[in-house]
This record gives C-alpha cells, structure tokens and sequence, in this order.
C-alpha cells in the first residue's frame, strides 16, 4: 500500500510547498495600493486610503470591489459558486482575492508608489 | 469486452457521483480550488483494475459531465488542466515499481492542484496566485493518502470484479 519511494515523495512535496510558502511569508508587508488585474490585463489600480467602489461588468459578469478603511473585499459577484464573496477582506501586503470564472485578480502591493523620496 | 465497457460506464457514474457529492461537502471557501478528491477514488480504482485507456476514459468522461453540469466552460479548463497533468502523473507512478497506491495518489492529488493553479496563472496572468499552492499541495497530501488508502481497501474487495473482467489482481503477496 505505501512504499519507502511513496514517503519520499511525500516529503519532497512538502518541502516545496514549504519553500513556496516562505518565498511568499519573506515579502514586506504594509501595502498601499490595490491593483485588478482582468483576464491577465490590469484593469486598474487604486489607492488603498480612498474608500471607493470599483465596478467590473464583462458582458453580464458583474463584480463589485469595495475598498473601505485599509481593506477590500468583494461585495458583490454573480459567478457560479461565489467563492471570491467568502474569500473576506484583505488588508495585507502580498493577499490577493481571486473570482476563477471571472478571471479576475485582486492584489494589495506597494509600500509606497516612489521608491525613495529626496528632498 | 461488452462487460469492461459497461463496468467502465458504471465507474464513470460512480465518479460523477462523487463529484457532486464532494461538491455539496464544505471545504474552505477561502482558498480556490480546494477539494476533496473524491473522484480522484474511482480514477485510481479504475487504474488498478481496468489500466490506462478505461481510467482515462473515466477521467475524461467525469471532468466533462460535471463541468457541463455544474461549473460551467471556465470550470472545465481548470478541470481539464489539472486533471490531465494528474492522471499523466498517475498512470505514470502506477507502472513504476518503487511507487506504492499511497504514492500514486498523492502524486496524482498533489498535480491535480499544481495543474489548476498553473492555469490560472496563465490564464491570469498572475503569479500571485502561487500563495495558494502550499496550502492546496498539504491538503493534497492528505486527502491523496485517505485516497490511496480507501483505493487499496476497496481494490482488495474487488477481487470478483477482477475475475469477472478476467483480469490478474495487482497485488497477489498481499491478502
């Protein structure tokens, strides 16, 4: 049923999801602004601070993004499953919420927009 | 010949069953693309039992059924991907000697995942998604290993369907 070759493999995969996840847990957190990005082609960016709501009609497909207080959740959506609407708010640098059959992609980035500032 | 393609029909039914089933089983709504693997059972039964061509019709026929019926042209792509690439993997670990059920099904899990999610990244152009995978490659393990486990229970208890489409029984050493 399981073979010595099985538990090495098993291993194996979980060290590279542990690689992956602290490749990702390494990134600075602190982000400021909220890029969509729509069947791979950024859609927009917006600004953290600012409470907005951001709309995105693709033939029918509606998604309403709603930027509050530091945080953006999805608020509305009309796909099947509805599975971006539970992903809650986000307010980390490097979370993202994503809508699958809508090809939509949420991402917080930037801790600021100037690398540096001289004054 | 008539009874391997009615016992391939009856696992294809089986599968799509199962699908449906795993569908109205919560899992984490926070992570996409997280799931149980139920069919990923009768994929892996049907590889031991019937060999490649039926389980991959079995594959096949369960992606293509329960995308029309239940999520839809988007979900069939990332269906497709991920099932592909795991039943490649699968068929491949299953005639590899050193690799046990075990093995096999959290290979085929764990690619399953890797599948889906390198589609939607292509298809999205955005790596940022790969944060999901860690999570979605541990609980591919796990749910890979009840998998596998329940595959060789169940195969053992399939002894007469093996007669019955007169085929060797994979594990002989083993009661």
């Amino acid at each position: 049923m399981i073979k010595k070759a099985d538990i090495l493999m098993i291993l194996a995969v979980l060290l590279l999801a542990a690689g992956i996840w602290i490749a990702f847990a390494l990134r600075p957190a602190g982000a400021q602004t909220v890029s969509v990005t729509v069947d791979g082609k950024p859609y927009g960016t917006y600004s953290l601070a600012e409470n907005q709501e951001i709309e995105i009609n693709q033939n029918g497909e509606r998604n309403i993004l709603i930027i509050k207080n530091g945080g953006v959740h999805m608020a509305q959506s009309n796909c099947p499953g509805g599975q971006c609407l539970a992903q809650g708010e986000i307010r980390d640098g490097g979370a993202s919420i994503v809508c699958l059959p809508h090809r939509i992609y949420v991402e917080l980035s930037g801790n600021s927009e100037y690398d540096a500032i001289v004054s | 010949m008539t009874r391997k393609i009615t016992l391939c029909a009856m696992l294809s039914a089986v599968a799509i069953a199962l699908a449906y089933i795993e569908l109205l089983i919560p899992v984490s709504t926070a992570v996409p693309g997280i799931k149980l693997g139920l069919p990923n059972l009768v994929v892996l039964i049907t590889l031991y039992l019937m060999g490649t061509r039926y389980a991959f019709a079995v594959s096949m026929v369960r992606i293509f059924i329960v995308s029309l019926l239940f999520s839809g042209v988007s979900g069939l792509l990332y269906s497709l991907a991920g099932g592909l690439l795991s039943f490649a993997v699968m068929a491949l670990f299953c005639r590899l000697r050193p690799f046990g059920i075990i093995g096999v099904s959290v290979a085929g899990a764990a690619c399953h995942n890797i599948g889906q999610i390198g589609v939607s990244i292509l298809l999205m152009a955005t790596p940022g998604l790969l944060v999901y995978l860690p999570v979605l490659l541990l609980t591919g393990v796990v749910t890979g290993i009840v998998i596998g486990a329940s595959a060789w229970v169940l195969l053992k208890r399939l002894r007469p369907v093996f007669d019955f489409i007169q085929q060797d029984f994979p594990f002989p050493d083993q009661t």
